[in-house]
């Protein structure tokens, strides 16, 4: 039996680990992390190698299938149709809506997935568009919208995100990150521990800012300091104030690169640390000594990640980041915060069409982030009376799940003519559906790691090819669109009689002088690039017309009373306050990954409620005690799990559970645990106005003991 | 970063069964298991993903650098598990 080796990469997060496939008579026998990759040499986590079990789930989607019962039943009955059949009904049905309802009547939502899915990607406007003007939403409000509307407004391009030079560092400061479990969003790295542990070894020093005594803080890496939830960004104003007005900042260096600087001091001006300390839980002193230390060591970096952009004040703090790097003179220098060309400048492709990007709205004004409108206005803009929408197209996401609020969701989604799922899985939101069409899996697919250009650490190019052909009638996202567009009769890469999905693909790599072929040729099909410039921030990144940083964008204003609001009653909450953070934990990526029987062990096989000891103590709870969690939103029951590594006063789940009601998952729905997003307030007024961006973490909350 | 099996083991094997790469022995196919006082991670194949860590029900691995004081011996102890087998019992599962 000849056995086949197949170089190819992880697609589930943003490093893209390098992974080794054996294949046996058209079979994978066998995933590995692959130890000849040029970057990675070896290293990938589990989630990667485990997704062979995912591959070979017997739960996954083979075929096309149709709806036979009505959807106010909450259990599909579903049978097989061709692919023919569905996109001749699923077209026919499209263009009657178009019909009666106009261009605006479909609207789309793009889960996370997709983002690591080149042949899709590379054509997702032209395949969006081809669908009309209906809204758009993703996974995007759900997570980092307030990092696409922060950069787009300093930078002048929503794909601009300063990464932290790990490889030089002297100094790195992680706010709300768990590189050990989560790795890095918004940086493609190989090992991101390896290179905290390096941090150290050379001298320097890595400080993490989280709730929670996180895994990733070692003896070998740094120690974490105990924030309260969503109050980063006061801690990160402070930083800024004690920079500015007691430090000293690099003037020549922002006067070079930047402008508006003197209303940046006005407004920082308003957040002395003194601010920060008062809400924050980390004392003046501390603060001013991570600032002096941040600017005393030879080169310093900072990063923040979900655990901020998920909190109510994102923009404003991922604003307060970059102008850290700025000021103290770190951003675009070696050991600071760097951006990176990699094979293509994409930054340019990604241009700030206008800066008023508001509109009017019966729901008031509203603007879209990267084409995207907020999740929490999904149920009204569904139902808008200015623009019904009639027909929904869920690609790779899974909204009932991931957007609060589920029960008003699904009405919504209800209320609807249509819904078209693409999926690798029938999951709760495909359960709705009247088509659920099956995609390919990322090693049934070709794939280039396009997603971290502009982020790279350690830049290179990976192209892989399909691993074994896609099973049953599984097809690529790309085809599966443009079949639908084909039978509505427009535009589509099908009418090419070879169609080109990685033509956007090769026109990039041409930039480097690449091409698909000559990757194809390379060890592992991999083309190591050499590292960033530290000014390709100022070359390539920056895409204002005047080639200068904005330090103080017109469009923050918006978020001024908010911050001062929030900081207003943080000062008057009682004491004892709880406070819930989601917490991702090392066996589940979103709602990826749920239907693993392997990953259902220990706590795991539920979301608990995490709590500190002295919080279950002082409220007479016990572990395994179930427990009630409630807002004003919404109530979920939990098991209660005593933890010391939480900041007494903050409780954790993990979202992404809340299967009971995905039939076609038989291991997620035995194990289904609750939807936290529930919790989270929903609606108009529930989400950051600058960013679309939904609030699902430093949510206050009760926990009550359930009655027996 | 390598993870270590310390002394609270009980050799339930849920570690086994969630190890991506199959570095934690004996597991319930060897015939040393009955016998087994304890599981080993192998130093040299770990990849430091933690999943072990999560599944164990008695709390009993760390990663090498946070191991408990009275437990600092045990890396050692998890690496001569291995230096002890002979070459061939070595070959990791799924790869021989």
């Amino acid at each position: 039996m000849s056995t086949n080796r197949v170089h190819t990469f992880c697609r589930i997060c943003e490093p893209y680990c390098g992974l080794l496939a054996e294949v046996e008579d058209g079979r994978i026998v066998s995933l590995r992390n692959d130890k000849d990759h040029p970057i990675h040499k070896g290293f990938s986590c589990h989630k990667g190698i485990q997704y062979l079990r995912v591959h070979q789930d017997p739960d996954r989607l083979n075929y096309p299938l149709r709806r036979c019962n009505p959807r106010s039943e909450e259990r599909g009955d579903f049978a097989q149709v061709t692919w023919d059949q569905a996109a001749t009904e699923v077209g026919a049905r499209l263009n009657d809506i178009v019909q009666r309802h106009g261009d605006k009547a479909i609207a789309m939502y793009t889960g996370n997935p997709i983002v690591f899915n080149s042949g899709f990607f590379a054509n997702a406007e032209a395949l969006s568009a081809g669908f009309g003007a209906g809204p758009r939403f993703g996974a995007l409000t759900q997570d980092c919208a307030n990092k696409f509307a922060g950069s787009e407004a300093i930078y002048g391009s929503f794909l601009v995100h300063p990464f932290p030079d790990l490889l030089h560092t002297d100094y790195f400061v992680g706010i709300g990150c768990n590189p050990a479990v989560s790795h890095m969003a918004f940086i493609e790295i190989s090992d991101p521990m390896a290179k905290l542990r390096a941090i150290k070894q050379r001298g320097g020093k890595t400080v993490f800012i989280n709730p929670r005594r996180i895994e990733s803080a070692t003896p070998e890496t740094g120690e974490v300091l105990q924030i309260k939830p969503d109050t980063d960004f006061y801690f990160l104003a402070g930083l800024l104030h004690e920079i500015i007005f007691k430090i000293g900042y690099d003037g020549e260096r922002v006067g070079k690169h930047a402008k508006n600087f003197d209303e940046l001091i006005e407004f920082v001006k308003t957040w002395p640390a003194e601010r920060a300390a008062a809400v924050s839980g980390i004392s003046l002193e501390t603060i001013r000594e991570i600032a002096r230390e941040f600017c005393a060591a030879p080169s310093a970096s900072i990063y923040m990640s979900t655990g901020v952009n998920q909190g109510s004040q994102g923009v404003l703090a991922y604003w307060m980041l970059q102008m850290i790097s700025l000021v103290s003179g770190n951003l675009g220098k070696r050991g600071g915060n760097l951006y990176c060309v990699g094979f293509c400048p994409t930054a340019q492709f990604t241009r700030r069409k206008q800066d008023q990007p508001f509109f009017d709205t019966e729901f008031g004004e509203l603007r879209a982030i990267a084409g995207t409108m907020p999740g929490n206005l999904m149920p009204e803009l569904l139902e808008s009376r200015q623009n019904p929408v009639k027909a929904l197209i869920v690609i790779s996401g899974n909204p009932l799940l991931s957007i609060g609020g589920e029960a008003r969701l699904r009405a919504a989604l209800q209320g609807l003519e249509l819904i078209v799922v693409l999926d690798i899985y029938r999951s709760a939101t495909a359960e709705l559906a009247d088509y659920v069409l099956p995609a390919t899996d990322f090693l049934e697919r070709e794939d280039i790691n396009t997603l971290g250009l502009g982020h790279q650490l350690e830049p290179h190019v990976q192209y892989t090819p399909a691993v074994v052909p896609a099973a049953g009638e599984r097809r690529d996202d790309w085809w599966i669109l443009s079949r639908l567009l084909q039978a509505m009769g427009r535009p589509s890469l099908l009418d090419d009689p070879q169609p080109k999905p990685f033509g956007a693909v090769e026109a990039m790599l041409q930039y480097s002088g690449l091409s698909l072929d000559k990757l194809k040729q390379l060890p592992c099909q991999t083309a190591v690039l050499p590292e960033p410039d530290p000014e390709e921030l100022f070359r390539f990144g920056v895409q204002n017309d005047d080639g200068l940083i904005d330090c103080c964008p017109q469009l923050f204003r918006r978020g001024y009373a908010s911050a001062e609001e929030h900081w207003q009653g943080l000062l008057a909450e009682p004491k004892d306050q709880l406070k819930l953070i989601t917490r991702r934990t090392p066996l589940m990526v979103n709602s990826w990954m749920h239907n693993l029987p392997v990953h259902k062990k220990s706590v795991h096989m539920t979301n608990p409620l995490w709590m500190n000891p002295r919080d279950a103590e002082s409220r007479s709870l016990f572990a395994g005690d179930e427990v009630r969690v409630q807002t004003d939103f919404g109530q979920v029951q939990a098991d209660l799990v005593l933890d010391e590594t939480l900041r007494p006063g903050v409780v954790a789940m993990s979202h992404g559970w809340g299967q009971s009601k995905a039939y076609g998952l038989s291991t997620a729905r035995r194990f289904p645990g609750v939807n936290v997003n529930q919790l989270a307030a929903v609606g108009p007024g529930s989400f950051d106005v600058l960013s679309n961006q939904a609030q699902l973490t430093g949510i206050n909350v009760q926990v009550i003991a359930s009655s027996p | 970063m390598t993870f270590v099996i310390a002394a609270p083991c009980v050799a339930d094997y849920s570690c086994v069964e969630v190890c991506p790469v199959d570095c934690i022995s004996p597991g319930p196919e060897d015939p040393e298991f009955q016998e087994a006082e304890q599981l080993y991670i192998n130093p040299q194949q770990c990849i430091g993903c933690g999943a072990c860590v999560e599944v164990c029900p008695v709390v009993a691995i760390y990663s090498a650098d946070s191991l408990p004081v009275r437990w600092q011996h045990y890396a050692e102890v998890n690496r001569s598990y291995f230096m002890r087998r002979t070459k061939t019992d070595d070959v990791p599962r799924g790869e021989s």
